[in-house]
């Protein structure tokens, strides 16, 4: 579903800050594969996703979605097969617009907008019913503001508007970061109930090592720009979080070398 | 003082297009749109050679309103696909429209004082005589006709688009929109608005002139905040109102400043004044709020 080949970024290039985000990083995820990725601060895990729903052009590498090559294709364009969402709550709703007027933008995503009206009643029906998985009550807030919702709750409404129009391709940046305990496992359970009701091919990123583990199919750990763990199957079902914290914390302390990483 | 109120209302009404463009660019989209400086005498400027010409109103009006719409595609192809400054893009179409009103007009100032108006022909056609008061009905009208259309556009998908792509462009993005186009949208549309108002000046005043524009962006943005200040922010329709609202309060404001003697020139610092202070106004708040709470945690008080 998604190939990506020797996928390079830098930022600041050229001056005394360059930074190597992305090293190379190649990639090839199966569809309805559900891909958890971790890895420490500054480790390219949102580069890596932003390279590929194009908010940045990487600089090298070849992208592709759903046997289409998207390489070249701007970012409003790849929206057509990819839905994200930002690590920043802020991001992915508009605070002016109310809870119904967001959810007609998302309703619409990547496909063309005219004169119809945004929000008709069989569109808030649906809105309604799309919003009522979270269980958070914004079904009877459709009016609202985004503006005056919580962090957490802009960030469950960005789960269902950013599913809402059946994406192929769903990529998740530490959604739950900003949620409360109780209300992160209510959103992680929401996702991997649409992420297997809709046979969405997902990428997850998230410092929770527990979601990590027990969400997924596959579990990719960063480093440095590149893939270092990539852990799937059985192998996948076997790993224990305090595993993973200590591979974690050899990584950052760069005991071993990669490659003995790389073979484990 | 009667002629103070309907001297204000027929101007705000006339100058509430204006307001109305400028509350899609400016406060919509965040854009200080420049263009309006050259849109503004330069459809004034096409209505009335039209008029000279023999054209009859409705078309001189209508010419210049899509001559108007031209005008902000232009700035906003040379926002959005050139990558150029806002601020510069406005400032450079500006400029030139400047050269093509005096190259349409062939001179400085072209009188109207003889030829049949829009508003002569509006009145003729309701079967009202011309008088302060038929304008103002017709540009009541007017008015209720082209910010009916405002709010209907400004609901569907494209519309929503539009004031999105003010609110978080990154979203919009994200979203599947081409937020190049939602922009040289917002333009054409805001400057077709500033251009009506531009011919319906040159109607009402009997001429169009060259330096008819100096200072019109900060006016209108002025009457916008006016009218924010007074029905306060919310919905789409009450942000409409409140522009053509605020746009007769700053018109009557100005025509009581004529009748106690002040020059009208007066009024361009007025107005940049007053439009400084409503953007700073949020700020200057919360540093006073945070102040107080300051004070209050330094004297051992709960902060609240
Ligand atoms: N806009 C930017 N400008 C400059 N450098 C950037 C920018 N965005 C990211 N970087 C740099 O690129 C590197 C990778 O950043 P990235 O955001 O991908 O990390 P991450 O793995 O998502 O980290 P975190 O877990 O903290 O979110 C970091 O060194 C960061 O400083
Ligand atoms: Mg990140």
């Amino acid at each position: 579903m998604i190939h990506m080949r020797g996928v390079v970024h830098h930022f600041l290039r050229g001056t005394v800050n360059e930074v190597v985000a992305l090293a190379g990083v190649n990639l090839h995820v199966r569809p309805q594969e559900f891909v958890t990725i971790i890895g420490s601060n500054g480790a390219g895990k949102s580069t890596l996703l932003r390279a590929l729903a194009g908010v940045v052009m990487a600089d090298a590498g070849r992208f592709t979605v759903a046997d289409t090559d998207i390489t070249c294709w701007l970012e409003h364009r790849r929206a057509e097969l990819i839905s994200r969402i930002d690590q920043n709550p802020l991001a992915s709703t508009a605070p002016q617009l109310s809870i119904e007027e967001n959810m007609a933008l998302a309703f619409l995503r990547g496909r063309n907008r005219g004169l119809g009206m945004a929000v008709t009643g069989k569109r808030r029906d649906v809105f309604r019913a799309a919003l009522s998985k979270v269980a958070l009550g914004l079904e009877d807030r459709l009016t609202t503001k985004v503006g005056t919702l919580s962090g957490g709750q802009r960030q469950a409404l960005a789960l269902v508007m950013a599913i809402l129009a059946e994406p192929r391709v769903l990529l998740l940046d530490e959604h739950c970061a900003a949620l409360d305990p109780k209300a992160a496992a209510q959103v992680m359970a929401i996702t991997e109930k649409v992420v297997s009701e809709q046979k969405l091919t997902t990428m997850m990123v998230t410092h929770n090592m527990e979601h990590a583990i027990r969400y997924g199919n596959r579990l990719l750990m960063m480093h440095k720009g590149r893939v270092v763990v990539d852990v799937s199957g059985p192998e996948k079902t076997c790993l224990t979080a305090s595993g993973l914290v200590e591979k974690f914390h050899i990584l950052s302390g760069e005991i071993l070398p990669d490659e003995t990483l790389l073979t484990s | 003082m009667e002629t103070v109120l309907t001297s204000g209302t027929e101007e705000g009404l006339i100058y509430g297009f204006m307001a109305l463009g400028i509350l899609l660019s400016f406060r919509m989209l965040g854009f200080p749109d420049l263009t309006v400086e050259g849109c503004f005498p330069f459809a004034a400027g096409v209505a009335a050679t039209l008029l000279v010409a023999g054209a009859s109103p409705p078309v001189a009006t209508i010419v210049a309103v899509l001559s108007g719409i031209v005008a902000g595609l232009i700035a906003g192809a040379i926002h959005t696909r050139l990558g150029i400054n806002n601020i510069l893009a406005g400032i450079l179409v500006a400029s030139a429209l400047y050269t093509a009103q005096l190259r349409t007009m062939g001179r400085p100032n072209v009188p109207l004082l003889n030829y049949d108006t829009i508003y002569g022909q509006a009145l003729g056609f309701l079967g009202l005589t011309e008088s302060r008061w038929g304008n103002i009905a017709f540009l009541a009208m007017l008015t209720l006709i082209v910010g009916g259309a405002l709010f209907w556009f400004l609901h569907t998908d494209l519309g929503l688009a539009v004031r999105a792509t003010g609110d978080n462009e990154i979203m919009v993005r994200s979203l599947g929109v081409d937020v190049r186009d939602t922009k040289m949208i917002t333009l054409a549309l805001g400057n077709g608005l500033v251009a009506l108002s531009g011919a319906l000046a040159a109607q009402e005043q009997g001429f169009a002139d060259v330096s008819m524009g100096i200072g019109t962006l900060v006016a209108a943005a002025a009457a916008v905040v006016i009218g924010e200040t007074v029905l306060g922010q919310g919905g789409v329709g009450r942000s409409l109102l409140s522009a053509v609202l605020g746009s007769i309060a700053y018109r009557a404001l100005l025509a009581f400043g004529l009748r106690l003697g002040f020059p009208a020139t007066d009024f361009k610092a007025v107005a940049a004044v007053l439009v400084l202070l409503a953007l700073v106004a949020p700020q200057l708040r919360n540093r006073w709020r945070e102040t107080v709470t300051r004070r209050a945690v330094a004297r051992g008080g709960a902060a609240t």
